[in-house]
């Protein structure tokens, strides 16, 4: 199973349209697809009409992996399920915490999971640095970080990866990419091309685009409610450069 | 898995779907066509498997599991035309040399509804099946199919159509298949006291209509196992006429004994290249791989050989002698005309087999311990035709004794024939590669190289000779244990001679 952490410790930069995107090309391309909602608010649940759970337990989650694999969740598109978010991801970094080991807990899901038959794990990770998150890095095979070209999003990147070597996760595992870029804007333009070329980022680029907006009313991939849009375009080419990477 | 339930015929689909615990979202319709294979002799059906081809997929469904393997386009199919996946690999053994035959065509048009919840998520699927042959069978059914997940909405649902009365439905596949599937003749039931002339025609009337049933697989050869039983069921017919001598009247069994052995010959030789081209293939699989190539003259100069010889015997299948003699033979099997009847006609069969067999065993006993290390080959090849009488007459009549040495016997007589069968092959073997080496080398058809490579076989069959000689002498002191041959011949001799 491959693994892939769609992460940025930056909220509101495309993390979840990443995820629900990805995952959806991912079962399109014939894998065997999971995409885990590990935001407790729930928004990648929420794309796929899928409800979160509400009396979750967060504790037993981690330590009974079947009851993980219980709450899975068919999609309406073949080849992806989705194991939805809960409202108590809410105290998992306290529960990580009390537990020993506690940045590599992850670990057991991952082999249950590949299991039961899944050929790629998508993470739908929330924002913030957390154990939460840090556990999600250091299990996954790719960290995908999408990233907006603005100077001040970059800075946060560098800080972000880091923070990660300290954990031991060297910087060849993170796949940065650039999301909601505004090909308008002269300051994203350059931007772009001279980080692409000094950090090794993907060539693929998310544009603004208002059908990515519109997911929101239509929930569904872009790829189903708007196939010949260029955002599913965008998502499709960079699925295909994130598992040349795999 | 999905669940299928039966339509009632007074209900509507409609209705079904009205009376369901969630809202119904735009249908998809589908035509799917399939093509049901299995061999000629129904083994997949025999194990409860279905196989069939769907666009340029075969499906192999287990025990609700299905496997998937592309399709080479090729009908019929035959073990060598499959892929290597492990589904593939057990299908093969099932099927050995058999061939895959189309045996029902079916078409299924269906109407898929998603079930959602008022999210618009689906929780499962009511599938409307409507499914048909173009020999006219139909079967309306409603199929749910589930999603993960979702298996609380899956039992409302179930429950739902319950209450609308439709019930879980068995596939009617099986059954059309069934039907579909060649009818085999069945074998004959004896009783003991029945008269030996009923008895015969019974069971020759039974190898007759076996060999008529392989006839047009003969012809087609869409595997070689058609011409086989086709001349096992000959056989037979042979060794039953030979060994119950005085049933028929003696210008009568004389008459048949000929004609059979007439078609015997004709039939033989094709047989014997199959059995040989498929030794050969396996022989040649385990010569070292420089080797291997210079064998393609040889399996060239033998293809050819076959073609010609089977067009000679698809001229005497179809032929008006072959077709004579069988009008002949089943006049005199279905009519039973006191004219044709012998001495012993009128013989009970159980008194009559128990005799034979008797004779039979006793003959085998006495000529295999007879035979020692410094015996000649020709020893154990007759007494491989020994152990077959026998085998036959065990076939035949097997169901009249039914004590438990006469089963351990059996189990033995096959170990030992087994071997000896092994034996003959060798000898017959050499006596083809050597034979038709004579005739390639007139013809200038050998290469050095596969001289090298006859070579090498030759002396592959010079080491299996001498295995399968001296594992006949372990085989033969097993089946002649006085204990069990002992046994055996008590029993008969009770039956043969009733006080
Ligand atoms: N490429 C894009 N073009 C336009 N809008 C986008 C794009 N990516 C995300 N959005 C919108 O931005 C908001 C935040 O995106 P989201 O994927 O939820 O970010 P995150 O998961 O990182 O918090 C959402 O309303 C989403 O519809
Ligand atoms: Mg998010």
């Amino acid at each position: 199973m491959k693994s892939i952490a769609v992460y940025n410790f930056k909220g509101g930069v495309g993390k979840t349209a990443a995820s629900v995107n990805l995952a959806y090309e991912g079962a399109r391309s014939g894998q065997k697809t999971l995409l885990w909602d590990l935001d407790p608010q729930g928004a990648s649940s929420f794309y796929f009409r899928i409800k979160p759970k509400i009396k979750g337990d967060a504790k037993r989650l981690l330590k009974k992996t079947n009851k993980a694999l219980d709450q899975i969740k068919a999609t309406d598109y073949e080849n992806l399920d989705l194991l939805p978010a809960d409202l108590s991801y809410r105290e998992m970094d306290i529960v990580l915490d009390e537990m020993k080991r506690s940045k590599k807990r992850f670990g057991p899901l991952f082999e249950a999971l590949e299991e039961e038959g899944y050929e790629t794990l998508l993470i739908d990770c929330p924002p913030g640095l957390t154990l939460v998150s840090e556990n999600a890095m250091i299990a996954s095979d790719l960290i995908a970080s999408p990233i907006i070209p603005t100077p001040l999003s970059l800075r946060a990147y560098d800080q972000m990866t880091a923070h990660a070597k300290g954990l031991g996760i060297k910087k060849d595992r993170f796949a940065p990419f650039f999301s909601m870029v505004d090909r308008r804007k002269s300051l994203h333009r350059e931007v772009v091309t001279s980080f692409i070329d000094a950090h090794k980022a993907l060539n693929s680029v998310i544009p603004y685009l208002s059908s990515i907006e519109r997911m929101g009313l239509s929930r569904e991939p872009v790829a189903v409610s708007e196939p010949r849009s260029g955002a599913a375009r965008a998502y499709r080419l960079l699925f295909e450069e994130i598992e040349q990477l795999l | 898995m999905q669940t299928v339930f039966n339509l009632p015929e007074t209900v509507s689909v409609d209705q079904l779907l009205e009376a369901l615990p969630l809202a119904y979202a735009e249908p998809k319709k589908e035509r799917v066509k399939r093509c049901y294979l299995d061999t000629f002799d129904g083994r997949l059906h025999g194990v409860d498997w279905l196989l069939y081809q769907e666009g340029d997929e075969l499906v192999l469904e287990r025990n609700g599991e299905r496997d998937r393997f592309s399709f080479s386009g090729r009908i019929p199919l035959l073990a060598a035309d499959l892929d290597q996946s492990p589904a593939a690999r057990s299908l093969q053994k099932v099927i050995e040399n058999r061939a895959l035959l189309p045996v029902l065509e079916t078409v299924c048009e269906s109407c898929r509804w998603p079930l959602v919840d008022s999210e618009q998520k689906s929780h499962l699927s009511l599938e409307y099946q409507q499914l048909s042959t173009p020999q006219g069978s139909h079967c309306d059914r409603i199929v749910l199919r589930p999603m993960r997940g979702y298996e609380k909405s899956l039992r409302r649902c179930a429950r739902a159509l319950e209450k609308m009365g439709c019930a879980i439905a068995p596939s009617p596949l099986e059954e059309w298949l069934f039907a579909a599937l060649p009818d085999w003749p069945k074998p004959p039931r004896l009783r003991s006291d029945q008269a030996a002339y009923s008895a015969f025609c019974a069971i020759a009337h039974y190898q007759l209509e076996v060999m008529v049933l392989n006839e047009p697989g003969v012809l087609t050869a869409e595997d070689v196992e058609f011409l086989h039983d086709f001349r096992v069921a000959l056989r037979r017919t042979r060794s039953l006429i030979g060994q119950l001598k005085g049933v028929l009247s003696a210008e009568v069994t004389e008459r048949f004994k000929a004609d059979f052995s007439w078609l015997g010959a004709q039939t033989g030789r094709v047989r014997d290249l199959d059995v040989w081209q498929e030794q050969l293939h396996q022989q040649s699989a385990e010569l070292p791989a420089d080797l291997r190539a210079g064998l393609e003259p040889l399996l060239r100069f033998i293809q050819n050989d076959r073609k010609r010889l089977k067009r000679g015997l698809d001229k005497v299948i179809e032929g008006s002698v072959y077709g004579d003699l069988k009008n002949r033979w089943r006049t005199l099997l279905e009519e039973q005309a006191e004219t044709t009847q012998g001495v012993l006609a009128g013989e009970p069969i159980g008194k009559l087999a128990a005799r034979q067999l008797y004779k039979r065993i006793g003959r085998v006993l006495k000529d295999g311990s007879a035979i020692t290390e410094a015996s000649p080959d020709e020893e154990l090849h007759t007494l491989r035709i020994d152990c077959k009488k026998v085998r036959y007459l065990l076939e035949f009549f097997g169901s009249l004794f039914r004590g438990r040495s006469m089963k351990r016997m059996i189990k033995q007589l096959k170990r030992l024939q087994s071997t000896l069968g092994d034996f003959q092959d060798i000898s017959t073997q050499r006596h083809n590669l050597n034979d038709t080496l004579d005739r390639m080398k007139r013809q200038k058809r050998t290469t050095p190289e596969c001289l090298m490579a006859t070579g090498a076989l030759l002396s592959h069959l010079q080491q299996e000779h001498d295995r399968l000689r001296a594992q006949f002498f372990k085989e033969f002191e097993k089946f002649s244990d006085p204990g069990l041959s002992g046994a055996v011949l008590k029993e008969l001799k009770a039956q043969k001679e009733p006080r």
